[in-house]
């Protein structure tokens, strides 16, 4: 049943794509053949919407018990995640007006007016919200791994941020090894387990900046005083 | 000489004063983080590692504090830490400096809000 409608869905929308592609081809019926191809994709969606609407309800629990996890295990959850809630109404309402400005455009030949200015909007995020939509299975795969990881190793496994271990380079080899060690033992120990991840990674960068500074401005100041000193004597 | 040294050693500021006191309370666990800590959590004063690590580097020229290096552990990423252990001379100035503080406050404890030192 789902191969049949998936089979239809995919004619449609490439009957819809070939419209649009004649009206690029040809220019005096472009605005209107476009709108057509436009609305038969948008239109063609329309049987999609129960099975993506399943799919929804699948993976909101799912989600739920994710978001629980990553705050327990201290792993980043991240917005696009954290929106599941209000996708599917999001996808909703963004189609549903993206086909009402586009048809009401198309009535009134208001082309390239503000009508079809709001159905370019709405269009792009009906589509960002299907993205988002799609690449929320992906994203619960890898969480789940992260989560996995953690729960196996029996301890924190998420690291301080690498690009700035590199930064760090930057402090004098004498200082490095016990600065980095202190700032690492601080994160690991006292400000992931408090804080959370997100929190954490802040406070390792603000830490990172702010240690560098005093360090380098005692190296700066020594080599500017032998400079002014090797000036002089010259 | 030491002892003329110890009568007269350098004023020391006030974090190098905050941070000879974290290293005497701590005594055999004084390496950088306990000490950014405690510096932190006792006396309210957050400050960079990158600042602590200059002021210890300055006392322990001047003498005031000596380091040894302990063993690596896991959780700072197999790295060794830096023990501080507070001087004679260390010792010396603080009392000095604290003396001078309390000298300072005397007969002042109403005004400073009933501090006691």
């Amino acid at each position: 049943m789902v191969k049949v409608q998936r089979y239809s869905n995919m004619t449609v929308s490439v009957l819809g794509l070939a419209v649009v592609g004649i009206g690029i081809a040809f220019k005096p019926y472009r605005p209107w053949l476009m709108d057509c191809g436009a609305l038969i994709i948008l239109g063609n969606m329309v049987p999609l919407l129960p099975v993506w609407r399943s799919q929804m309800r699948d993976l909101a629990p799912t989600m739920q018990k994710l978001q629980f996890l990553c705050a327990h295990y201290h792993v980043p959850f991240g917005l696009a995640n954290a929106m599941y809630r209000w996708l599917w109404p999001f996808i909703l309402t963004t189609m549903g007006l993206a086909t009402a400005f586009l048809s009401a455009s198309m009535i009134l030949r208001n082309n390239h007016g503000l009508l079809h200015i709001l159905f370019t909007i709405f269009d792009g995020l009906y589509t960002l919200g299907i993205v988002v939509f799609v690449t929320r299975i992906h994203s619960a795969q890898s969480i789940l791994r992260k989560i996995d990881s953690v729960a196996d190793s029996g301890k924190l496994a998420i690291s301080p941020p690498t690009s700035a271990k590199f930064i760090l380079l930057l402090i004098p080899r004498r200082y490095r090894e016990h600065l980095v060690g202190d700032l690492e033992e601080e994160y690991n120990t006292i400000v992931l387990p408090e804080y959370g991840a997100r929190k954490a990674r802040n406070w390792y960068w603000w830490h990172v900046v702010i240690s560098v500074g005093p360090l380098l401005w005692v190296h700066v100041r020594r080599a500017a005083t032998i400079a002014w000193l090797w000036k002089r004597l010259r | 000489m030491q002892s003329r040294r110890n009568s007269k050693c350098d004023p020391l500021g006030e974090f190098e004063t905050l941070v000879l006191m974290a290293v005497m309370r701590l005594e055999a666990d004084a390496y950088g983080m306990r000490i950014h800590r405690e510096l932190e959590t006792r006396g309210g004063r957050r400050c960079s590692y990158g600042a602590l690590y200059t002021t210890l580097d300055r006392l322990e020229q001047k003498g005031y504090v000596s380091s040894t290096v302990g063993e690596p552990t896991p959780e700072r990423g197999g790295r060794a830490k830096k023990f501080f252990k507070i001087d004679s001379l260390g010792r010396t100035a603080l009392r000095q400096s604290y003396g001078a503080t309390r000298r300072m406050a005397e007969g002042m404890e109403t005004q400073l809000g009933g501090a006691s030192w």
